[in-house]
């Protein structure tokens, strides 16, 4: 009997933690079979610099999902912004600074246009996001006619290549804006209402939660995660170019849900989220150190999407029994 | 509300009312104004007819003849550049064009298809997402007369008119051989390959070339393939990770230039960016020779690439397509050879992308033996 309840607190507390299990699992498998290059500082490092920006974005994405929407324009917001800021700088010569708060000011535009469209209009979130996305990249492509522009100032490399603390500005990123992120989730009435309407937008508007205004402000913090994405890549790169962001939409969700983000709203956080992003992260760089075979690489990441999304299933399923058995 | 729309009535009627009253009457030019103006036309009309190609687009009524350009995508400078020359050839000798792009829409290809064989134009320049999946397309074109010619990438399963490409296995085996050439069993060549897109055809025939000259050879070893999906954030990561199992490495063969920024700046991140001759190079092969290529030679961090012009690409495109029009006969297929551009002949006047980007009307034109300029 006793040995019964431990079971069932270890496997409560697996599921509430699923996402590190995996994460875990994952690093000492490549841990193994790299023979420990995958868990050297440097590599490390290396690992969680390229999750910044997809990080962010999971970020961002997290609180949509949180309130049963999706944002698939982030790739596009990124793209788009970069874009602004890029023709700002090397075009018009304005100095890097203003172009930042230009890039911003686009990507909340879009994050207010895409709120106002679903919240207001009740656009169903996959379809104007997704035109979303069209709009902005083809706004982008046609600014950009194919080229690719140089020449950003060298203050712009700050953002993904500078270090502070021997982490990079960019992963200071990703955690600054995780913790504010996690705080508002967990302690602000915004965070508070955003899961009460993705647990129940019906029962949450009857309580008088402000669901249109709550949800404009997901949709622009989303848009704005996406921004600063979009300026981490560009200063990787220092160019910018308009297949930045490209396909991020689908990392940033499957980071969400690999992380324990409920594609039916209500449930997971940011923590979560970053971990998914890392897990993706970790799978990408095991693999490329093991110098496995690209065709391969690409089976892999999907299963592991479609072997995360089945743990997600369980899990819930699990939480919903241990409540009623409670 | 209605208080608004009587001020926003009212504000229109006063613009309506100022804009009337305050129109000045047309003056009459100047005479020297005049003169020069007429001047400017004529040069203009001058400039026009001195173009190669002027009139050759134009059928025995003086009417337009109009080519049809589908294209995969204007994301990339190819691409764009290659629909951006035809269409200024085209436009120059005197015709119509009308372009779209799939996006990589494979269904909406062929509708696009579809779009120009009922908008009935003359010719039809097709470059496909895929050489696997652009049959259909190609098929449509065929069955409706209109001569189609494929351009970059040929189509698996149905044959146009005329494919006008450069030897992309031949690209990959000119960056083999150079590696082959300059390692040796006392010095062998480690090598990271940052692949294009897995699936791609433009990628699995420059890796094929590659691997087809160097995976014979005792003294050389891919340690790695990155897919990068053309991305050269992805590309960043990928020298950042293999570097990390393979310091050894110690050269880079890129299949496209389109993941140049990342190579470069992950080169820079791990400080293994050191110019070409200088102790620590590691020497950087590529293809295409874009502007983001060409700067790199130029910078001194790339030693070689095989140059894949869309320029030279786009003008005998034109040239075949016009002989197709009067009814020539053109060839099956016109296989261009790739220059190799090393620092030694980077600034030359011959390299594409030594244009201005995007501003095609000031680029000269390519004189090519490849096909030349049709006479009716």
């Amino acid at each position: 009997m006793k040995q019964q309840s431990i079971l069932k607190k270890a496997l409560t507390n697996f599921s509430r933690n699923g996402a590190l299990v995996i994460l875990v699992i994952a690093v000492a498998a490549f841990a193994v079979l790299t023979k420990g290059k995958n868990i050297s500082i440097s590599n490390i490092i290396n690992i969680l610099t390229q999750v910044s920006s997809v990080g962010i974005m999971a970020i961002g994405m997290t609180m949509v999902i949180i309130d049963r929407g999706i944002d698939l324009s982030v790739g596009g917001v990124a793209c788009l912004s970069v874009v602004v800021a890029a023709v700002g700088m090397v075009k018009i010569g304005l100095p890097w600074y203003v172009c930042i708060v230009f890039m911003i000011i686009t990507g909340l535009l879009i994050g207010f246009l895409n709120g106002i469209l679903i919240a207001k209009l009740k656009m169903q979130p996959f379809i104007c996001t997704m035109a979303m996305l069209k709009t902005t990249q083809g706004i982008a492509y046609y600014i950009m006619q194919g080229k690719t522009l140089f020449g950003l100032p060298e203050q712009w490399a700050f953002f993904g290549q500078s270090k502070f603390l021997g982490l990079p500005i960019c992963v200071w990123l990703l955690i600054v804006l995780g913790f504010i992120a996690f705080l508002i989730l967990k302690f602000s009435r915004f965070g508070r209402e955003l899961y009460a309407m993705g647990g129940n937008p019906q029962a949450a508007w009857m309580a008088g939660i402000n669901v249109n205004l709550n949800r404009i402000a997901a949709y622009m913090i989303s848009s704005f995660c996406a921004t600063v994405a979009g300026l981490i890549i560009s200063s990787r790169i220092m160019c910018a170019q308009t297949s930045i962001g490209d396909g991020s939409e689908l990392d940033a969700i499957a980071s969400a849900v690999i992380g324990g983000v409920s594609m039916a709203g209500g449930e997971g956080g940011v923590i979560g989220a970053i971990i998914g992003a890392i897990i993706i992260s970790v799978i990408n760089n095991g693999l490329n150190l093991m110098a496995v075979s690209p065709y391969l690489q690409t089976v892999i990441k999907g299963l592991v999407i479609f072997f995360a999304v089945i743990f997600d299933i369980i899990r819930r399923r699990n939480m919903e029994q241990l409540k009623a058995n409670q | 509300m209605k208080k608004t729309i009587s001020i926003l009535l009212a504000l229109a009627l006063m613009v309506f009312a100022f804009g009337c009253t305050t129109a000045e009457p047309v003056a009459e030019p100047a005479p020297e104004a005049a003169e020069a103006a007429t001047e400017a036309v004529e040069e203009a009309l001058e400039e026009v007819a001195a173009h190669p190609l002027a009139g050759k687009a134009v059928d025995e009524n003086g009417e337009p003849l109009v080519l049809g350009y589908l294209s995969c995508d204007v994301m990339n400078d190819w691409t764009s550049t290659c629909q951006g020359v035809s269409r200024t050839l085209w436009e120059a000798a005197g015709g119509e064009v009308i372009c779209y792009v799939s996006n990589y829409d494979l269904a909406l290809e062929v509708s696009y298809m579809n779009d120009l064989i009922e908008l009935g134009v003359d010719a039809i320049i097709y470059q496909c997402s895929d050489s696997y999946a652009g049959a259909p397309a190609v098929e449509a074109a065929k069955a409706a007369g209109i001569p189609i010619i494929t351009v970059d990438m040929d189509v698996e399963g149905a044959d146009s008119d005329c494919y006008v490409h450069i030897d992309q296995p031949g690209m990959g085996k000119t960056c083999g051989q150079w590696i082959i050439d300059r390692y040796s069993a006392e010095n062998p060549a480690k090598v990271l390959e940052i692949a294009g897109l897995v699936n791609h055809s433009a990628a699995v025939q420059r890796g094929g070339g590659f691997h087809e000259a160097v995976d014979s050879i005792d003294y050389i070893d891919v340690v790695n393939t990155v897919d990068t999906g053309w991305d050269p954030d992805v590309a960043l990561n990928g020298i950042l990770d293999a570097f990390q199992a393979n310091p050894e490495i110690n050269v880079i063969y890129s299949h496209s230039d389109s993941m140049m920024p990342g190579i470069i700046e992950g080169l820079r991140q791990i400080g293994k960016l050191v110019p070409v001759g200088e102790e620590g190079h590691i020497p950087v092969l590529s293809i295409d020779c874009n502007f983001t290529g060409i700067q790199a030679v130029r910078d001194g961090y790339v030693d070689l690439i095989c140059e894949h012009s869309p320029q030279l690409h786009a003008t005998i495109c034109v040239n075949v397509a016009l002989a197709a029009i009067y009814g020539q006969e053109i060839p099956s297929d016109i296989t261009i050879t790739s220059p190799m551009v090393d620092p030694s002949n980077v600034d030359s006047p011959d390299r594409w992308a030594n244009n201005v980007a995007g501003e095609f009307a000031s680029w000269p034109y390519v004189q090519q033996d490849y096909f030349p300029i049709p006479t009716r």
